[in-house]
């Protein structure tokens, strides 16, 4: 994307007015789109974006620039640009020893199959599967949507401290949104799957698999009943995913919330802040999950990040910048999501590791509760670890038995709190995926979680 | 932008449409996007990051009948934009055909086009633009000694070119220029941490105030310390104009005329019928002025308009692009707007507000007697707009006798946005745009089924 002679020419006018370092970050995204809405393609949209951006870091402050001028005089005006922008020059123009060293890196998510090389026909046939999956499912089906997305993402970070590290991140989605007519009542159910993998995902993704899922989740709904209002033990499936250790802990536990003592685990390292039978990590390495990859946005190495162990807190997830202000290793969490944006702290595969506790004892174990079986989105307060997250999929337990589905149910709760009172973790662990947002940006994640108890939660829904 | 820009974008926009025309299909459209973003964040009066963007990229069409193919490149050399048009082209010969798939034909409208520019934005010294971040952050801290921390003070500049232009002979653009500033904060009180969020925009640099939005964050942290939790039982709720804006932007869907046509909106055969209380009359205008998505025309060149979508409590119709237009053989209303010129055009909303029913905040706290003021609501993007269920968490202040009283947290509203329409019984006149669009004003809903411990 960038010989090595001009990266080190664009670095050298970037720091020509002083700062500590100056890093480039190039990228090149093709993405293909496809929308199949009542059988019909009715959205067809793929293309190239590609662009550069050009960080100078001057202690604790970030000068950015970006755009997608590619060409040598473009970068050098960027860059004399950045350079000025420097409110307190020190040094003079200063001469840039710098020989770049490639980052070796282990491969994380191997590719078998480019959907770049794999005829447009195959990718709609795929959604036209799923179409017909879903719609054979139950004649109450009366509309489907299946969406396709493959993105492949070629980045190449530059830095003034030798850095060369480049990568090509392959993802790949299929997502199917079912709706369920029976008299007036109209439901929707979805199921997305999405990974770090070539078109070789749908050996084992079927798409008649992804269509029925959604189809199932929409004729689950309209039989359902409006979920109850107030306090209940909850109990949350493996298969409900990790939305809940995503909102209740995750964001809390980037370094950038805690450099600044806005979450609620700041200042809290070493200490008790979930139940002893808690451990999260946040492991961006495990092969072809849809946080993982070779390295981040910075050219740091992804690692598996242990963030709670047993309950107590030991370390949080970085960027190089919160890194080098909080004086520790970078964990290769580092993330933009395009060239457009600056690099945050943010999650990648974020998992409480499962106990010891066979799931159905947990179930067993509950009198009268609810139990969560799938999560749609959710929202978190970072300060007060307030969360808020919907149930797609949720029943009443009674005498230790699943009874009737219910329907908007939303559970309400506070982070830490219920980190704190899980009391009891089972044995097996579910894998979801999702889009994280943040201050603007939004980059793929994943999360799993194992079987969970949760003694008391706030259950919002409109039965009363 | 320079003279010189501006006719490397005009050269641009004509290079695509050529390359579209010599393809081989029946027509084209080009759509350029060129913006500039100068932003800059404080903390402790200290610069945090600073940023600049200078993004070009065109999005291209190709119509051929009733087939259609979008494409869209960052790169507008020569080879890039003959790359474009081989995607599109393929693209287009897998989609399914359908009539209503057509370019729209120049129109015109009578109202005033939105000042929505003003070129000494670009010209406004970065340090002035800095200064107006820092302000914002001191009016937080100076108004409350219980604000401690400061997430993020930021001030952002947008300034750029719209141009679309098709086969047919249509040819639109325009510049703008907005310069937003918001602020999170932190309120603290013992071991209590409470976060409160403002933003505010303006088309020029001079008519942003950075006092209020510092003054109004901190307000708003403040205010929610010492929450707790309520009562799970039926009340009346008083929005706070920033909750009324998201909620309703949070419902748009169910009006937007491709949902309708696919059976996916709860409104979806509703036309002239009571969908909502009788004082609601709900409105979406491209042109009015202080809009943030106000703007002449919209991301096909249509021109843009004010569109009743409910007068009275009754569906009056929905918001449209070309196709669906035509599709439903309804007046255009110049919707088809795109994220960026990676979208194809999508239908949403200028500015949805309900026309305010000339009551007062006061007189709408008096009728909601024992109730809760919301001042933030959690999850809306879970909201299904086919059934229109809603489920989200929210907090805000008790209301007693009519007067605002405690604060609560962690409570849950739910229902369906419908039996939500139904439930409005007063729009303040208090009427605020929202950055990122969407207005609202101080709202009254009457008995909603309320969440809590």
């Amino acid at each position: 994307m960038i010989s090595r002679e001009l990266a080190r020419e664009i670095l050298q006018i970037a720091l020509s007015r002083g700062g500590d370092s100056a890093q480039l970050f190039f990228e090149r995204t093709r993405s293909t789109t496809l929308r199949l809405d009542g059988g019909r393609l009715d959205e067809a949209a793929a293309g190239v974006d590609q662009g550069v951006g050009l960080s100078l870091i001057e202690g604790g402050r970030t000068m950015y620039a970006n755009g997608n001028k590619l060409d040598g005089d473009s970068l050098a005006r960027m860059a004399e640009r950045l350079s000025r922008s420097l409110t307190s020059s020190s040094e003079g123009p200063r001469s840039l020893d710098l020989s770049f060293k490639e980052r070796p890196l282990r491969l994380v998510s191997p590719i078998l199959v480019p959907p770049a090389t794999v005829p447009m026909e195959r990718k709609v046939e795929l959604l036209r599967r799923a179409d017909g999956a879903a719609r054979a499912a139950d004649s109450r089906v009366s509309q489907v949507t299946a969406f396709y997305r493959d993105t492949g993402q070629e980045v190449l970070v530059a830095g003034s401290d030798g850095t060369w590290a480049s990568e090509t991140r392959q993802y790949i989605t299929i997502f199917v949104t079912a709706v369920a007519r029976q008299g007036d009542d109209i439901r929707t159910g979805s199921e997305s799957r999405s990974e770090t993998r070539g078109f070789e995902f749908f050996d084992v993704n079927l798409p008649e698999d992804v269509g029925a899922e959604a189809a199932r989740l929409a004729i689950l709904q309209v039989s359902a009943k409006p979920a109850p209002a107030g306090t209940f033990t909850v109990v949350l499936s493996s298969k409900a995913g990790g939305t809940m250790v995503h909102e209740a802990c995750g964001h809390g536990l980037e370094a950038d919330f805690i450099e600044k003592s806005l979450s609620a685990y700041a200042g809290k390292l070493g200490q008790q802040v979930a139940s002893p039978l808690v451990t999260v990590v946040d492991d961006g390495t495990l092969p072809n999950l849809r946080g993982s990859s070779s390295m981040d946005d910075e050219g740091a190495p992804t690692t598996r990040a242990v963030l709670i162990e047993k309950g107590i807190l030991k370390g949080f997830l970085h960027s190089g910048r919160t890194a080098r202000m909080m004086d520790t290793a970078p964990t290769g969490h580092g993330r933009r999501e395009s060239y457009g944006h600056l690099p945050l702290p943010r999650m990648r595969n974020t998992i409480i590791l499962p106990g010891e506790t066979p799931p159905e004892a947990i179930l067993a174990s509950v009198k009268d509760g609810v139990f969560v079986c799938r999560m749609g989105g959710g929202e978190v307060d970072v300060a007060t670890g307030n969360f808020v997250f919907n149930c797609s999929e949720a029943y009443m337990i009674r005498d230790g038995r699943l009874a009737e589905p219910i329907r908007d149910a939303t559970l309400i709760g506070n982070g830490p709190e219920v980190l704190s009172s899980i009391d009891m973790v089972g044995s097996d662990l579910g894998y979801g995926v999702g889009t994280c947002g943040k201050e603007g940006q939004g980059v793929p994640v994943a999360d799993a979680q194992p079987t969970l108890r949760i003694p008391r939660l706030t259950v919002g829904g409109v039965a009363t | 932008m320079t003279n010189r820009e501006a006719r490397e974008n005009d050269s641009s926009l004509d290079r695509a449409l050529a390359a579209a025309r010599t393809c081989g299909v029946a027509g084209g459209e080009a759509f350029l996007e060129d913006h500039s973003v100068f932003s800059v964040s404080v903390s402790g009066g200290k610069i945090e990051n600073l940023e600049t963007q200078d993004v070009r990229g065109v999005g291209l069409r190709l119509f051929d009948h009733g087939r259609v193919g979008f494409t869209y490149t960052a790169d507008l050399s020569d080879q890039g934009l003959r790359d474009a048009v081989d995607i599109a082209r393929t693209l287009l010969a897998h989609s399914d055909p359908d009539d209503a798939h057509r370019l729209p034909e120049t129109d015109f409208s009578d109202t005033p086009e939105p000042e929505i520019y003003d070129p000494l934005v670009a010209r406004v010294d970065p340090q002035e633009k800095i200064r107006a971040a820092r302000r914002v952050e001191e009016a937080a801290r100076a108004a409350d000694s219980r604000v401690t921390r400061v997430r993020q003070s930021k001030y952002t500049d947008v300034v750029g070119r719209v141009e679309v232009a098709n086969t047919s002979g249509l040819r639109r653009s325009f510049p703008f220029s907005r310069v937003y500033a918001s602020i999170e904060v932190n309120a603290e009180q013992r071991s209590e941490l409470q976060s409160g969020w403002y933003s505010d925009f303006a088309v020029r640099f001079p008519s942003l105030d950075p006092m209020h939005i510092g003054r109004e964050a901190a307000r708003r942290a403040v205010q929610k310390l010492g929450a707790t939790s309520t009562a799970t039982r039926r009340a009346n709720l008083v929005l706070d104009p920033i909750v009324a804006a998201s909620l309703l932007e949070s419902i748009s869907p169910a009006l937007h005329a491709d949902n309708v046509l696919k059976g996916k909106s709860v409104l979806a055969g509703r036309v002239g019928r009571q969908v909502a209380g009788p004082k609601v009359t709900l409105l979406d205008d491209g042109r009015l002025q202080g809009g943030d998505h106000s703007a002449p025309y919209d991301a096909e060149g249509v021109a843009t308009r004010c569109t009743m979508l409910i007068e009275g409590g009754v569906l009056k119709g929905f918001l449209h692009s070309t196709y669906t237009s035509l599709r439903m053989g309804a007046a255009p209303t110049g919707n088809a707007f795109r994220q960026s010129f990676k979208s194809p055009p999508r239908i949403s909303p200028s500015t949805l507000y309900l026309q305010p029913t000339g009551t007062a905040r006061e007189s709408l706290m008096a009728e909601a007697g024992d109730g809760i003021y919301i001042t933030e609501v959690r999850g809306l993007h879970t909201i299904d707009p086919i059934s229109g269920d809603y489920s989200l968490g929210a907090s805000g202040m008790t209301i007693k006798s009519g007067r605002l009283d405690a604060p609560v947290d962690r409570i849950g509203i739910a229902g369906n946005v419908v039996d939500l329409l139904m439930s409005i019984a007063g729009v303040g006149s208090d009427l605020r745009f929202m950055p990122g669009g969407g207005a609202g004003s101080t709202t009254l809903l009457m008995d909603i089924a309320v969440s809590g411990t």
